[in-house]
């Protein structure tokens, strides 16, 4: 293989230019990710599948829904969701466990844990089994909507920090073969 | 003649679409990052991928090992969604550069 010198102090420049035009590009596909994120409810209440549906979608989410947990998990495994808020007591299985399985399955996709019977315990439980947040019913619709914002927000700088990491991994990757092309040259 | 020129430029053009599409999913700076080295170290520009597919493929596994599978997979998932033939994956040892030629042929045929 040809040895090939990059330069990289204009390497470097080309690649801080990107990250500006990569802030551009992030506002831009900021709010785009957040009117489509998709979104998961996990609930056995249809009344407050429906609600919570409609209001989502109202908001530019696409949204679907499990009535079981065993639904939930076999629906995250088929698609990819931003988020998904989980009742806490569900029919086929604690809401408290679900999470416990999703954090090690999903662990990108946020988790908004959501009762009708707030107690410090459930609250204490669901954060240590990788709840991202907690909300309580009778919803209060803006706060929900600004959890769930707050948590997409959240990804997406999540997202952005792990673009990074993979820029440096390529980075690092090119280096070790342009020094193994130099030793295979130099032998 | 010209026709079946003008299918293989359009076929080019959806497989560097396909590419594209793939490495974003990865994130901008990821995907210029990619393009770069590609271009710099295997001397293949974005542009050039559809005539240096062995070179593209070898250089994204020389960078992501076994992970570029994925990428690969990825791309042509894209691609026959593009040209509109259904993806069979008829191996277990996937082989990116042999799948596009296929879905090529596919192209082609189905235009004619």
């Amino acid at each position: 293989m040809v040895l090939v010198t990059v330069n990289r102090n204009s390497y470097r420049r080309f690649i801080k230019a990107l990250s500006v035009l990569g802030l551009l590009f992030s506002k831009s596909s900021e709010v785009n990710c957040m009117s489509k994120a998709r979104i998961l409810i996990i609930d056995d209440d249809e009344n407050i599948r429906k609600v919570l549906q409609t209001i989502l979608e109202d908001e530019g989410y696409f949204v679907e829904t499990a009535e079981t947990a065993k639904k939930g998990i076999e629906r995250s495994e088929k698609a990819f969701y931003n988020l998904a808020l989980i009742d806490v007591r569900l029919p086929d299985m604690e809401g408290i466990e679900l999470l416990s399985k999703l954090r090690t399955t999903k662990p990108k996709m946020r988790k908004i844990v959501v009762t009708g019977y707030p107690t410090l315990q459930n609250a204490i439980s669901a954060v240590n089994k990788g709840a991202d947040a907690y909300v309580m019913k009778p919803f209060e619709v803006e706060k929900i909507l600004q959890t769930i914002q707050d948590q997409l927000k959240k990804q997406d700088e999540e997202k952005s920090y792990s673009e990074d990491r993979v820029v440096e991994f390529i980075e690092t990757r090119i280096k070790a073969l342009e020094t193994a092309n130099q030793d295979t040259v130099a032998k | 003649m010209f026709g079946q020129l003008a299918k293989r430029s359009e076929f080019d053009k959806l497989l560097v679409s396909a590419i594209d599409e793939a490495l974003n999913s990865l994130g901008e700076s990821v995907k210029q990052s990619i393009y770069f080295h590609i271009e710099n170290q295997f001397k293949v520009p974005r542009k050039k991928i559809p005539e240096n597919l062995a070179e593209f493929q070898g250089g994204l596994e020389k960078i992501f090992g076994a992970g570029a599978l994925f990428i690969e997979i990825q791309i042509m998932k894209n691609l026959h969604r593009k040209i509109g033939v259904p993806l069979k994956m008829e191996s277990e040892n996937f082989e990116f550069a042999e799948y596009v030629g296929v879905a090529k042929r596919g192209f082609l045929g189905k235009a004619n």
